[in-house]
């Protein structure tokens, strides 16, 4: 070793010709090339590995620290399987990868790791610098062989420490179905010169196998398998990599997050990952585009009103839908432009997060205007946000207290959402309706106010109606066209219907 | 408002209970978790098995949604098929909520989806296919399913 005068022993390297020698005998610049792109070999810092020349040199070993094995044709004299983050070809990283047809997929991968002697420095026991990595490779592989089960929408990535059995008690869906087995096979370079690391994950896929899961998944067996065996490779480089840089305190949080989401990178591996990231997108698209806070000026020039009993219920009651208080006639409430009606308070505190009507999701915003109105648009003036999909925006031209002239169809109140319940009295000016609950007993009690449309009365709209609506809304959260909702027999409404029936809420305008 | 809110929702749905459905709290000290039990709907798959569901209220109820996820394991598109059993309801995200929603609208809409599952927004895209394209190997599935966890 060159303890003594290791500076003038330091080996440079040149990264122009590949050259190599000693700074005690040819200083800084290559001697070969007169390049100054040189840099000095170090245990940590090898520039060579860039390179296939690895001419011998006589002296080379003892800076390598080593001479037991100076066998100068060894073709594996010098490899080191950690320099490179990639996977060394020569690295039989998967030894054999076994299928086994359906009903399910048994899939075997060993893949052996050699470390090169010397190359880093290495604890007194290898045991304990492989402990913890042989158990995160465990969970990871518990992970991977989970991997198809569906990620929640609103899954944290999760650290490997939390990856866990599903918790459903006593009857455990996920039974001991994969089996890890890691062995640590010490080589012929064991202890401080290296060591021979033998991993064998085999996996049944998929992890319920047959029994009641669903059939219809074997066309998703491939894909998944395959998306396993990616994971489970990947891992294995990560792994790689781990142990050569000091920062594998933070591979367990990449590998979980990396399986915990079907995906690594840009890369996705299952239709459940592709569709966690597009609902990501959407969840963060939704965040900058949902309706921000009314401006707080706007809120407090809300017109206020004393209850009447024009806003009451058939049943002479009425409550605000935010805290679900009862409202007397006297007590004062506040009026949105969509004539719902709330609580100061309680409309104020929802109106100062998001700009939508607690009851109809139209917005106290004006459409135009300055983006800090300190006003609320006039009951004629369009919204800047409506993110009832089923409501169509206010027509300015069209007064919205008018109810719709008798035996207009359902094409003629499309300014007039004819919801039921809506409190629209024969003779009223200026339909105040409550945004709170008129107690009504059912809603199926519902009475349409006279003038109203003639139409078939709606049945509730399908769920599936519905929830397409919900789809488009969640796409386009300002369309504001509810053209499909004509359609389901009653109008433009229907959904809203529902939405509103299911709510609890007798009122919209 | 919360805390008088979810008590006057909580007393009506004792009051007045939904069919199908029974109401407690696991903590009588903690009114923002709730247990739901519903009877699988007569005519489902579900029928004859009982499932419990837990509602969790935030604290800025009702100016955030809460969060149903079922706790017995059942075959369905719109339930996540895993330890959480996180159902997806339009109406319970973020960007669809509204204050004026009553937890009863909630329990109603998850009972409606256990009658009419809805494929094309599903969290378990199998399920959900098989639902569209095999309806009978669904049913049967999801009445498996039904009788090994839901049991009464």
């Amino acid at each position: 070793m060159a303890d003594n005068g290791s500076q003038q022993r330091e080996l440079l390297y040149c990264h122009a010709c590949a050259n190599e020698w000693y700074r005690h005998q040819h200083g800084l610049q290559c001697p070969s090339c007169d390049s100054e792109a040189v840099e000095i070999i170090e245990e940590r810092s090898d520039p060579r590995h860039n390179h296939v020349d690895i001419s011998d040199d006589e002296d080379e070993d003892t800076v390598m620290g080593n001479n037991d094995d100076r066998l100068p044709h060894n073709p594996l004299h010098r490899h080191n399987p950690w320099r490179d983050n990639a996977p060394d070809p020569d690295e039989p990283d998967i030894e054999h990868v076994e299928w086994n047809p359906a009903p399910g997929v048994h899939f075997a991968r060993t893949s052996f790791r050699s470390t090169g002697p010397g190359m880093r420095p290495r604890p007194q026991d290898p045991n304990d610098i492989f402990a913890p990595l042989f158990q995160s490779f465990s969970t990871i592989l518990e992970g991977a062989a989970n991997a198809g089960r569906p990620p929640l929408r609103d899954d944290p990535p999760r650290a490997v420490s939390q990856i866990h059995r599903p918790a459903f008690p006593a009857r455990n869906p996920f039974p001991e179905h994969q089996h890890h087995h890691i062995h640590h096979h010490h080589g012929p370079w064991d202890g401080q010169q290296g060591g021979r690391s033998v991993f064998t994950a085999t996996g049944r896929w998929p992890p319920n196998g047959p029994g009641p899961f669903p059939n219809d998944r074997n066309g998703q067996n491939v894909q998944n398998v395959l998306a396993t065996l990616l994971q489970t490779m990947q891992a294995g480089m990560a792994e790689q990599r781990g142990q050569q840089t000091p920062v594998a305190a933070n591979l367990p949080a990449f590998i979980a997050q990396m399986l915990g989401n079907g995906a690594h990178g840009d890369a996705v591996f299952s239709d459940e990952a592709l569709d966690r990231i597009i609902t990501q997108m959407m969840e963060q698209t939704n965040t900058n585009s949902a309706p921000g806070p009314a401006s707080a000026a706007a809120i407090a020039a809300l017109p206020k009103k004393q209850a009447e009993k024009s806003m009451m219920g058939q049943d002479g009651k009425a409550e605000c839908s935010v805290c679900m208080d009862g409202v007397e006639i006297g007590d004062e409430v506040t009026v949105l432009p969509c004539n719902h009606w709330f609580h100061g308070d309680c409309v104020g505190a929802w109106l100062k997060e998001h700009d939508t009507c607690p009851h109809c999701r139209q917005g106290i915003m004006p459409k135009d205007g300055p983006q800090q109105a300190d006003a609320p648009r006039s009951p004629g003036q369009a919204p800047r946000h409506t993110l009832n999909p089923f409501m169509n925006p206010i027509d300015p031209n069209v007064n919205p207290g008018t109810p719709p002239s008798p035996g207009s169809g359902p094409n003629g109140i499309n300014n007039q959402p004819p919801m039921p319940g809506a409190f629209i009295q024969p003779g009223m000016q200026q339909p105040y309706v409550p945004g709170g609950y008129p107690l009504y007993p059912e809603p199926t009690n519902f009475v349409r106010p006279p003038g109203q449309h003639q139409g078939p009365y709606s049945q509730p709209p399908s769920l599936q109606q519905q929830q397409r609506h919900r789809r488009r809304s969640a796409t386009s959260p300002r369309s504001s066209n509810g053209g499909e909702g004509s359609s389901g027999g009653g109008g433009q409404g229907v959904t809203g219907w529902f939405r509103n029936l299911r709510g609890g809420n007798g009122g919209n305008r | 408002m919360a805390q008088k809110r979810i008590v006057k929702e909580y007393s009506e749905l004792q009051k007045k209970p939904l069919d199908g459905m029974r109401i407690s709290l696991p903590s009588e000290a903690d009114m923002h978790q709730w247990q739901i039990l519903i009877d699988g709907p007569k005519g489902s798959p579900y029928e004859g098995g009982v499932f419990t569901l837990h509602l969790s209220l935030p604290t800025e109820y009702p100016f955030k949604p809460p969060t149903l996820s079922f706790k017995t394991k059942i075959y369905h598109p719109n339930v996540t098929n895993d330890d959480k059993g996180s159902m997806c309801l339009g109406m319970l995200r973020a960007d669809e909520w509204k204050p004026s929603s009553k937890i009863e609208a909630v329990l109603s809409f998850a009972k409606a989806l256990l009658l009419e599952p809805q494929p094309d927004d599903a969290v378990e895209g199998g399920i959900a296919r098989e639902y569209k394209e095999n309806k009978k190997e669904f049913i049967k599935n999801a009445k498996a399913w039904t009788k090994q966890y839901a049991k009464k």
